[in-house]
């Protein structure tokens, strides 16, 4: 078993840096994520698009990731990347009459069933996403391997669907070094709808 | 690899000696049933013991001796070498289990069982919400949570400890290698690998006419195992009518399923648990004395009990329904903290969510409390219910008891936030 999965995170790997182009977001320059979200990066990072989602990263996104979910609806589930793929058939599915509390079962329930370890929720708060109430919940968990990450989500549900930033990276070292940036980025980001 | 005649006669006397040290047991008879038993029938088929012990001595190698390492050129010390490197990414896997407490209890059990061989096992509590235990050739054994977690007591943990233990004892894995090279030496190296990470490589098309009758084999080590466990178990003590007991749970799990088990689990890997109930159930009657062995039910429960909960969040968060309920239903009818089983049944329907779920998890939620002992998280549970149902004010009530409870909930802020209406 373990050299299938070993096998997959090398596909994973090379998907992600092979047949999908990394491009540059550069500090201070608007960027657009899914035609709805407008975001301002603080400091340089590399977007890249995979199975849907907009994966943004400084160092590789093993180390430091955020992945922003768009307009997920009703039945649609939250894909999980990395060392373990998602087991689609039994993976929870967000439902459009989640009360925020729930979305935050929805992220924990889904890391649990990609085979992250020892899921543990430190914190769950209010906070605005793109000048709409939602959630964020900080967390932490252990890869297969051991490894330590740390991460934090931030998101709400518009208009019934569920839009959602979720950023991860290890314990030691690249998770608090970009934290703040993570945190300034969103705080600042706007829904396009919005903007006038 | 081939051992010498005289050396297979004195290894063989020596694991006749080693069946028969049990005082409490018709051990040899035990070990001679289980391997003869007949998988299409049901039946003993054995004529006579000297047949049986002309049909092990061809059929095996000759047991490891306690602390006795493979000859450094052999097969077989590859496959430690290969073991060897895959339990070093296993003790710092991020699934252990960490517990001191729950790991000293499980190694216990397994020198019980082992005796001069303890030594030779690492034991891995892992956690993995699956019903499963494995055995590598160097001695590397793993104990999943789902496992634990579906065994009533200490007996039927003893009764797939020893179950896995004879693996080890009667090198099958080392078998399984020479009988895939006799078989198709160009696949070796492929099985090999398989082998060495626990599972059959089921997946590779070119090698299943192979693994046709390598999988057939390696069913007879499994009833092989089964027989020799259940000495083990007896021997250390243990009731060994509880070895068919804890098939029955996991057939009716099982039956519970609308799916087959998935491949290469356990239960696909695996003699049908039908039969191996039956053979179980057959064994037991031949210990003697056996309804006056120990069974441990409270103390495998109180040695479980700080991480049940856990367990059964895994159970819940996999997602299916069906085996869920059942596994549920089990554990209510053993009876041990039944405010916590149906804190999680109520959970089972506020996670699916359909038709009459709300009302079936709040009933639930209700005999948690009305058993005295809920979980704290009952209270958050039981309001976002009532919310669903509109029931806002008693929803609130709800959070605010949760609220009361548990002053440090890492969630006190948005439970607050949802109180005064904010979101």
């Amino acid at each position: 078993m373990k050299t299938v999965l070993r096998i997959a995170a090398a596909s994973l790997i090379l998907t992600m840096s092979a047949c999908q182009t990394f491009t540059l977001a550069p500090a201070g320059k608007p960027v657009v994520v899914a035609k709805k979200l407008e975001i301002t990066p603080t400091i340089d990072w590399s977007k890249v698009k995979y199975r849907g989602m907009d994966v943004w990263t400084v160092d590789g996104p093993p180390l430091d990731m955020v992945k922003f979910y768009t307009d997920l609806e009703d039945g649609d589930s939250l894909e999980m990347i990395i060392d373990a793929p998602t087991n689609k058939d039994d993976a929870p599915a967000f439902r459009k009459s989640m009360t925020n509390l729930e979305i935050a079962e929805l992220i924990k329930n889904s890391y649990i069933n990609a085979g992250r370890q020892q899921f543990a929720i430190s914190s769950m708060k209010p906070a605005m996403f793109a000048n709409k109430k939602g959630i964020r919940v900080d967390f932490s968990y252990k890869t297969k391997k051991g490894l330590d990450k740390r991460g934090f989500a931030v998101g709400a549900i518009f208009d019934d669907k569920l839009n959602l930033a979720i950023y991860t990276g290890t314990e030691e070292y690249y998770f608090p070094k970009y934290k703040y940036e993570v945190e300034k980025m969103l705080m600042a980001l706007e829904h396009i709808e919005n903007k006038s | 690899m081939n051992f010498p005649k005289h050396l297979k006669t004195a290894c063989f006397g020596m694991t006749v000696l080693f069946l028969t040290a049990c005082q409490t047991t018709s051990s040899k008879e035990v070990y001679v049933k289980a391997f003869h038993h007949n998988a299409s029938d049901g039946t003993n088929n054995v004529e006579n013991e000297a047949q049986a012990k002309a049909d092990i001595q061809n059929y095996r190698f000759a047991d490891l001796s306690p602390g006795e390492r493979p000859e450094i050129t052999s097969d077989e010390a590859g496959l430690w070498m290969m073991m060897d490197r895959a339990e070093k990414e296993l003790a710092t896997s991020g699934n252990r289990i960490l517990d001191p407490e729950l790991n000293a209890y499980v190694k216990g059990i397994v020198c019980k069982l082992a005796q001069d061989y303890c030594g030779d096992f690492r034991v891995y509590v892992v956690r993995v919400p699956a019903f499963n235990a494995t055995m590598a050739p160097n001695g590397t054994m793993t104990i999943y949570s789902g496992f634990l977690l579906r065994a009533k007591n200490e007996a039927q943990l003893a009764a797939v400890i020893g179950h896995e233990i004879t693996h080890y004892l009667r090198r099958h894995s080392a078998q399984r290698v020479k009988d895939i090279v006799e078989k198709s030496g160009a696949l070796a190296f492929v099985q090999l690998a398989s082998i060495a990470a626990g599972v059959g490589a089921v997946g590779d098309l070119a090698a299943l006419a192979t693994l046709g009758s390598v999988q057939s084999f390696s069913r007879d080590h499994e009833r092989e195992a089964d027989g020799y466990g259940l000495a083990l178990m007896a021997r250390a003590g243990y009731d060994p009518h509880q070895a068919p007991k804890i098939w029955e749970r996991v057939i009716r799990e099982r039956n519970a399923a609308d799916e087959k088990p998935p491949t290469g689990s356990f239960l696909a890997t695996h003699p049908p648990s039908e039969e191996r109930n039956t053979m179980l159930g057959e064994l037991a009657t031949t210990v003697e004395n056996a309804a006056e062995l120990r069974v441990g039910e409270l103390r495998y429960q109180n040695a479980i009990a700080p991480i049940r909960k856990s367990l059964l969040q895994d159970e819940i968060a996999g997602g299916n329904f069906d085996t869920t309920s059942e596994l549920l239903n089990i554990l209510l009818e053993d009876g041990h903290n039944l405010s916590e089983l149906y804190y999680f049944r109520g959970e089972l329907y506020r996670h699916r969510n359909q038709d009459d779920d709300n009302a079936s998890a709040i009933s639930a939620y209700n005999k948690s409390i009305s058993e005295g002992a809920p979980p704290v998280e009952l209270y958050k549970s039981l309001g976002l219910t009532l919310l669903r149902d509109g029931k806002k004010d008693e929803a609130k009530q709800a959070f605010s008891t949760y609220l009361k409870l548990d002053e440090n909930a890492p969630d006190r802020d948005f439970i607050r936030s949802m109180i005064e209406g904010n979101t």
